[in-house]
């Protein structure tokens, strides 16, 4: 009776034993958590990106917890399982579109709208795409793979997260580990690509306050935007159609409610469960593969491409410009659509060169095209590849 | 009340409609139909007999259940298709087969009628009022085997003969190369994706801008001819903004940044003639708070 009793007790420990984190730890977990504290640190520490990076970094915690592969419905992975549920808002795509009502809510268009022709910065940034686009084909990429890491170039999370969950599920969680970073590391890529390429002369270029935007104006621009991008893109619909909406409820004057929601509450929320889930799909089997590290390398470039093109693409346009209507190329960074940190960059840069030259109102107009422009992009790859 | 009211009335009129569209039986359509089965598919019971495949072309799910099957257009009813069955539900783009062997009590999927292999026979499908006929089609005395149906599925004009019989499946499969592929042939290094993509971007981004240089202009014009009604002077007494510099800008930014933020330095004293009352409570009262001091008793 007692030896019986004393081998079942044993037998039982030794049981849940093997379901302890400690006996299914594999080294890729270690690394995978090891990089949590990373995120975990920049964001506190450094405070790069802390409202996204928190949530990421504690979600690659939740991801890479070791458990016994037993049916036990656990993982994200896991059909079923809780965080499952919670990462099909990831997985089919329909936590971005929220994301960008929160941002259509939060969103100034008018300095875009007093100076329309910035839009076409916007634009011209959107080369980082395209460029990593090729060299991910280049380093053999299948293209819809090529498209979503591209994506990476458009600085833009919620796009990136929508792009790759449609036409590359299997890199989804790199890809935006590597959008989110480098959106973050936003302070650090764009300053050297700016001042290699603008001269001390273009760099204290001073551009004329924008204009006083009309109420009207600020009405009819999310409806005219959706209809003529939705027209051009309708794959871009699910986004564009989100972000123009949240900035009518913004702009309407009449729902001020709706959109205090879409752009605090709301975004909030989405946004814990999109870094959390993010961050919970990194689990190491899945993250640590030679494509990661490739996307990070492509990623980065995509970001240096990215800025170049868009402070290229201003020294170009200012040769059609008149004197007085000039652009500050310092403001090209900003058509990355990183909003509005490389925006501020801009405003940062400018100061140092000028301490009376403030950019900030000038760069959020490209910097909000950017937005649109990079949804549009996305809209175009996937009408493409899908 | 009123403007709330009718906002709901608009709100569930939308709701309604919207869900009228995601049942619309008319997306339905008679796919495919095999009237002489000798050595094709046999049904779950093992037996041989004719079909009919109705294929839902919508993108919503479409229940068919309370529609009807018919051979005579006098009699719109004659096969009732009856609910209480999950399997009438057709998923987007997705295919249901009946079997027409007199069969009824077999399952739902199983008609009254049979078809005539010999004569054309007339199949008509019919919406749930029992009068709208959703599609309908004739078919000819064809050879064993052979169906009649969409060459494209869903696509009413390309009905033909179909050599081989596909029930439940797809009538056409393309065994062309995908979007993807023909892209990894055609554009190996991606140039072609970023001159295309790139120009579409563009011209989004373009058409935005010349609609809003266009706005921007009309909205210029009505301010000023405002102003002028308003009788403000435009000649040249406006204020020049050129001139303001950014430091202005920068402070009148923060200012209203604090106001809006309702940020202070400190914290308003709140004055009030409000009473403020106490009431009597022997938790504090002073006679019950206080401890006798220990005192020597004779």
């Amino acid at each position: 009776m007692g030896d019986s009793f004393i081998s079942f007790l044993g037998n039982n420990i030794v049981d849940f034993l093997s379901y302890t984190g400690f006996a299914n730890v594999e080294f890729g977990n270690i690394v995978m958590i090891l990089f949590g504290f990373l995120f975990m640190y920049l964001a506190v520490a450094k405070e790069f990106e802390p409202m996204l990076l928190i949530p990421i970094g504690f979600g690659i915690l939740i991801g890479n917890i070791p458990f016994k592969d037993a049916g036990l419905e656990l993982g994200v992975y896991e059909e079923g399982s809780v965080l499952n549920i919670l990462y099909q808002g990831v997985a089919k795509g329909w936590y971005p579109p929220l994301i960008f009502l929160g941002i259509g809510a939060m969103t100034d268009f008018s300095s875009l709208i007093a100076n329309p022709k910035l839009m076409l910065v916007g634009a011209a940034a959107q080369f980082g795409i395209f460029g990593a686009y090729a060299i991910a084909l280049a380093l053999g990429f299948e293209p819809d793979q090529a498209a979503s890491i591209g994506i990476i170039g458009g600085a833009d999370g919620p796009t990136a997260i929508f792009l790759s969950s449609k036409l590359a599920p299997n890199l989804m969680g790199a890809i935006a580990i590597s959008a989110y970073s480098y959106m973050a590391l936003v302070p650090v890529i764009q300053p050297p690509v700016m001042r290699l390429l603008t001269t001390e002369k273009e760099r204290k270029i001073k551009m004329k306050a924008p204009r006083v935007v009309s109420q009207t104006e600020k009405i009819i621009f999310p409806i005219v935007g959706l209809l003529l991008t939705c027209f051009v893109v309708p794959t871009g619909l699910p986004l564009l159609g989100m972000l123009f909406l949240g900035n009518l409820l913004k702009e309407s004057g009449v729902t001020r409610r709706l959109a205090d929601t879409a752009k605090g509450p709301l975004i909030d929320t989405i946004t814990i469960l999109l870094g959390t889930m993010v961050g919970a799909s990194t689990q190491a089997a899945y993250f640590l593969t030679w494509d990661s590290i490739l996307i990070f390398v492509i990623g980065a470039i995509s970001f240096f491409i990215a800025t170049a093109s868009g402070v290229l693409f201003v020294k170009l346009f200012n040769l059609f410009l008149k004197d007085g209507n000039k652009i500050n190329p310092l403001i090209g960074n900003a058509g990355v659509s990183a909003v509005p940190h490389s925006a501020r960059i801009s405003q940062k840069l400018g100061l140092q060169y000028d301490p009376s030259n403030y950019l900030l109102m000038h760069a959020m107009g490209p910097n909000v095209a950017g937005v649109i422009g990079s949804a549009v992009a996305a809209g175009v790859l996937l009408g493409f590849l899908i | 009340m009123i403007k709330y009211k009718i906002g709901l009335l608009l709100l569930m009129s939308c709701f309604i409609f919207s869900n009228i569209k995601a049942q619309r039986t008319s997306d339905l359509v008679i796919n495919e139909v095999l009237v002489n089965n000798q050595n094709s598919f046999m049904d779950q019971n093992g037996e041989r007999g004719a079909w009919i495949e109705i294929y839902n072309k919508s993108a919503g799910t479409v229940n068919i259940a309370g529609c009807y099957l018919t051979l005579d257009k006098n009699n719109l009813k004659q096969y009732p298709i009856t609910k209480g069955d999950a399997r009438t539900r057709i998923e987007p783009h997705q295919r249901i087969v009946f079997y027409c062997n007199s069969q009824t009590h077999r399952s739902v999927f199983h008609t009254n009628f049979s078809l005539n292999p010999n004569s054309t026979n007339s199949i008509y499908l019919v919406s749930a009022n029992g009068k709208d006929i959703i599609d309908e089609v004739v078919v000819p005395v064809l050879s064993p085997d052979v169906s009649w149906g969409c060459q494209f599925d869903g696509k009413k004009e390309t009905r033909t003969i179909l050599k081989n019989a596909t029930p439940s499946a797809a009538n056409y499969v393309d065994m062309g190369s995908t979007s993807v592929e023909k892209f990894k042939e055609s554009d190996p290094f991606g140039i072609g994706m970023a001159i295309t993509a790139m120009s579409v971007v563009f011209v989004a981004l373009l058409c935005l801008f010349l609609s809003f240089k266009i706005i921007g202009k009309i909205a210029l014009s009505l301010t000023k001819s405002r102003a002028r009604k308003a009788g403000a002077s435009l000649d040249g007494t406006d204020v020049d903004t050129t001139e303001i510099s950014g430091e202005v800008y920068a402070v009148i930014a923060m200012a209203l940044h604090l106001h809006e933020e309702d940020a202070h330095d400190y914290e308003d004293t709140i004055l009030t003639m409000k009473k403020v009352e106490k009431r009597y409570s022997p938790w504090s009262s002073k006679i019950y708070g206080l401890r006798e001091n220990p005192s020597k008793k004779n």
